[in-house]
């Protein structure tokens, strides 16, 4: 493939990040777009200069002039819409979380695999470019050999405008498929967990929960198996104001190495007007500056590297089985939650879709 | 305003819109923020509460799933939590 001609399903709040790295890669255009809301479509046909407009998913699907989709839909769609799309031929990116139950993300895999196009599951915070240059000291043992590492996640209010009604689904369990704050925005650090040290061996968590639905405060723990330990920490600022053009939240990322530190953050809010990325070792601290640092950045380059990736006719990274992974955190922190011990990852099985699935 | 003020006033609202919500159905709450939001901006001609005003009205308008998760909230909510969320409801971006 020279060129992918992206459609876009679903032009919700999401879509704004989404889309950036779709409209200035040289190898890709934008050729359809596609919501529910035809005055959303339009305008967003206007705003990102895309070639037409779909409001059936369907439709979109059947037309030849694409090659790939970006699919933004509410989690509970994320199955049907995959299948359509995988069975169209179309390369697909996913936005986070996979799914709701295992046994979907495995018919997700299964459908990609069968019509012989690509799946993976936008996750951006493995892009944020202080990551990407964390990840890279710790590869070159910057830090020596890690130990630990240590996630916060500060929930306060703020941020930028986010209709009602996508709140209310994201925060309800039914039809969010999992809790707000540890499944939803969590599968951003359980990615970036696996992203920075790799598998996970068994976890212990305990969600508290807040007005009848918000998983805060919580506090997830882990063991890779390589024998680090995690712990990621989930608060809430009831009268916190987060001040960002994003989201009201901000997160906070460390790891301890047997001869260094690097501290990690501003990666969707500025709590902490401190350098994204600090590296302490040998009694020294550098801390860089000079680095992109929007969250915006983090998206962009996650869309570039899925039309790279097409272009090069190779598998994204964030693959299918990835995502299905990440799923299975999931359900071992919720688990652990339930049940009240430690729950060893292989514990976690796909189970069967039900007869009527 | 005082600011102590305003978090009294706001706390007393939020006490009466609790009341108002758990006691009423889905589509008198509708018909009246619509009569709410006209007033408002009537008034105000401010946007951005009548836009946070008309996408309540929506949700009750379609009932549902989403109101009983309101009630639900609700019934759980402090007056605290509901002052910050209406200033983070009606701040300006």
């Amino acid at each position: 493939m020279d060129r992918v001609r992206m459609g876009i399903i679903g032009c919700g709040r999401i879509a704004d990040l989404n889309i950036l790295g779709y409209l200035d890669h040289p190898q890709c255009e934008l050729t359809a777009v596609c919501d529910i809301s035809e005055d959303l479509a339009k305008q967003r046909v206007k705003q990102w200069g895309a070639k037409k407009y779909y409001t059936d998913y369907e439709k979109l699907l059947a037309d030849p002039d694409i090659n790939a989709v970006e699919i933004l839909l509410p989690h509970r769609l994320h199955l049907p819409a995959v299948e359509a799309a995988a069975q169209a031929g179309k390369h697909i990116s996913l936005q986070k979380p996979m799914c709701s139950e295992l046994w979907e993300g495995r018919r997700m895999v299964d459908a990609a695999k069968k019509a012989g196009v690509w799946l993976r599951v936008t996750e951006n915070f493995m892009y944020y470019p202080p990551f990407r240059l964390a990840k890279k000291w710790m590869d070159a043992g910057e830090i020596g050999e890690p130990v630990s590492l240590d996630i916060k996640l500060g929930g306060g209010m703020g941020g930028w405008w986010v209709p009602l009604k996508t709140w209310l689904w994201h925060i309800d369990p039914e039809k969010c498929g999992g809790t707000p704050a540890v499944y939803d925005d969590g599968y951003h650090k359980l990615s970036m967990a696996k992203f920075l040290l790799g598998d996970i061996e068994t976890v212990k968590a305990w969600l508290d929960f807040s007005f009848a639905v918000l998983d805060l405060p919580s506090l997830v723990t882990w063991r890779h198996k390589n024998g680090v330990l995690g712990i990621w920490e989930v608060g809430l600022g009831v009268n916190l104001m987060m001040n960002h053009k994003y989201y009201g939240a901000d997160e906070w990322f460390e790891v301890t190495g047997t001869r260094g530190v690097i501290t990690a953050t501003r990666c969707t809010s500025r709590v902490m007007e401190i350098p994204p990325l600090i590296l302490y070792k040998d009694g020294q601290h550098i801390a860089i500056d000079d680095i992109r640092d929007d969250w915006g950045d983090s998206f962009h380059d996650a869309a570039w590297h899925f039309v790279d990736s097409l272009v090069a006719g190779k598998q994204p990274d964030l693959s299918g089985e990835d995502g299905l992974y990440l799923m299975k955190f999931w359900k071992a922190i919720w688990q652990s939650t339930c049940e009240k011990r430690e729950v060893q990852m292989e514990e976690i099985k796909e189970g069967e879709a039900p007869k009527n699935a | 305003m005082p600011e102590f003020m305003a978090d009294l006033v706001a706390k007393l609202a939020f006490r009466f819109a609790r009341y108002w919500v758990l006691n009423r159905s889905d589509r008198y709450i509708a018909r009246s923020l619509k009569v709410a939001r006209r007033i408002v901006y009537a008034v105000s001609g401010d946007e951005t509460v009548s836009n946070a005003i008309r996408e309540m009205s929506e949700v009750f308008e379609e009932g549902g799933w989403s109101t009983d998760l309101v009630r639900r909230i609700l019934r759980e909510a402090t007056p605290e939590y509901a002052v910050a969320i209406l200033r983070s409801i009606l701040r300006a971006d």
